[in-house]
């Protein structure tokens, strides 16, 4: 007879309220700051009538610089709408094709370069290669920068004299 | 914008998780995002174009004034023009040193002796002075050449009247 007690007792639910003190600290990465280093203009400067294929390559001097800093152990989603094409009006276009490279060791170096290999989009560390040294004001994890650098093809054919121009629409936000 | 984004997202982990322990900060989620554009433009020319940016400028002639002169390579009242070609390209550049300028009513001349400044860089001031035979110039990385245009007139013995006339220079590929 015990043992059954005993087996009942172990069997039983036991009921009871518990209750658990909780608190959570959700920290938001610090707004992302973007900035145009350059003069944000992708310049092909001067051309001739069917000049053919002209390139701004990663390394020329008109590259377009821009800086992003945001918190350096963060990924970043960078997507680059290209124009198909810079106008002169609807009958006059030089076809454009986009070239794109980040740079994510903490340095505007384009020698450290890494291209978005044809594609629009890029994902990317802010900082590879371990945490900066500091960190902002009042704590929170440190901030660093990462680089971004446009580029690309145009061909020109048998188009009008005039000035050509498109729009690169960039937007950069946290993944 | 961003704030009122971070905030619904907190409520959600709240009610969602209800008394469940989580582990960790959650980090992420956050809407921050920026968008920004860069323009990309070409131009298009036809062979070498010669685009005047500004004519010289001459003050009032006072009386008893024996001549006008205008330094190229000092002087804002200088003429600018600019050769837009092909990038890195060279260039010979002519011009006719002197030409005749004739009163609106035709009766009297003066002599335009032109000078001339060069330079692949918009700066008047490290310019070099041009010679009217053809010299050998490159156009800069842009395809441009600068020019700015002065010179002298003698006006000692001119009548008053409004003189013009034109001032031509060659430029072609070599």
């Amino acid at each position: 007879m015990r043992l059954i007690i005993a087996i009942l007792l172990t069997l039983m639910p036991i009921s009871g309220t518990f209750a658990q003190m909780l608190a959570f600290n959700i920290e938001a990465p610090p707004e992302l700051n973007v900035t145009v280093i350059t003069d944000g203009v992708l310049d092909y400067g001067n051309l001739l009538q069917n000049q053919g294929l002209v390139q701004i390559m990663l390394n020329n001097p008109q590259t377009e610089v821009i800086s992003i800093e945001g918190q350096f152990n963060q990924n970043v989603r960078v997507t680059i709408t290209p124009p198909a094409a810079l106008q002169l009006d609807a009958s006059n276009t030089l076809p454009y094709t986009l070239g794109a490279s980040y740079a994510n060791q903490g340095e505007n170096n384009k020698g450290q370069a890494i291209s978005f290999n044809g594609s629009n989009v890029a994902t990317f560390r802010i900082k590879e290669g371990g945490a900066p040294q500091g960190g902002p004001r009042g704590g929170g994890p440190p901030t660093a920068t990462a680089y971004l650098y446009l580029y690309g093809d145009i061909t020109v054919g048998n188009v009008n004299a005039g000035t050509y121009s498109g729009i690169l629409n960039i937007f950069v936000e946290y993944e | 914008m961003k704030l009122k984004s971070l905030i619904i997202f907190t409520a959600a982990i709240f009610s969602i998780g209800g008394f469940a322990v989580s582990t960790g900060y959650a980090q992420g989620g956050s809407s921050s995002g920026d968008r920004f554009s860069i323009g990309v433009s070409a131009r298009v020319v036809n062979t070498i174009e010669m685009v005047t940016l500004r004519d010289m400028q001459f003050g009032p002639v006072q009386p008893g004034q024996q001549q006008i002169s205008i330094d190229p390579l000092l002087d804002s009242e200088s003429g600018k023009m600019i050769a837009i070609g092909i990038p890195e390209s060279r260039i010979r550049v002519s011009f006719v040193r002197e030409r005749v300028l004739t009163s609106s009513d035709g009766s009297e001349t003066l002599t335009f002796t032109y000078e001339i400044a060069g330079n692949d860089r918009d700066d008047q001031s490290s310019a070099e002075l041009l010679q009217s035979d053809n010299r050998n110039f490159g156009l800069n990385s842009r395809g441009e050449y600068y020019f700015w245009i002065g010179g002298q007139v003698n006006i000692q013995d001119a009548k008053p009247g409004k003189y013009n006339g034109d001032f031509t220079i060659e430029v072609e590929y070599i």
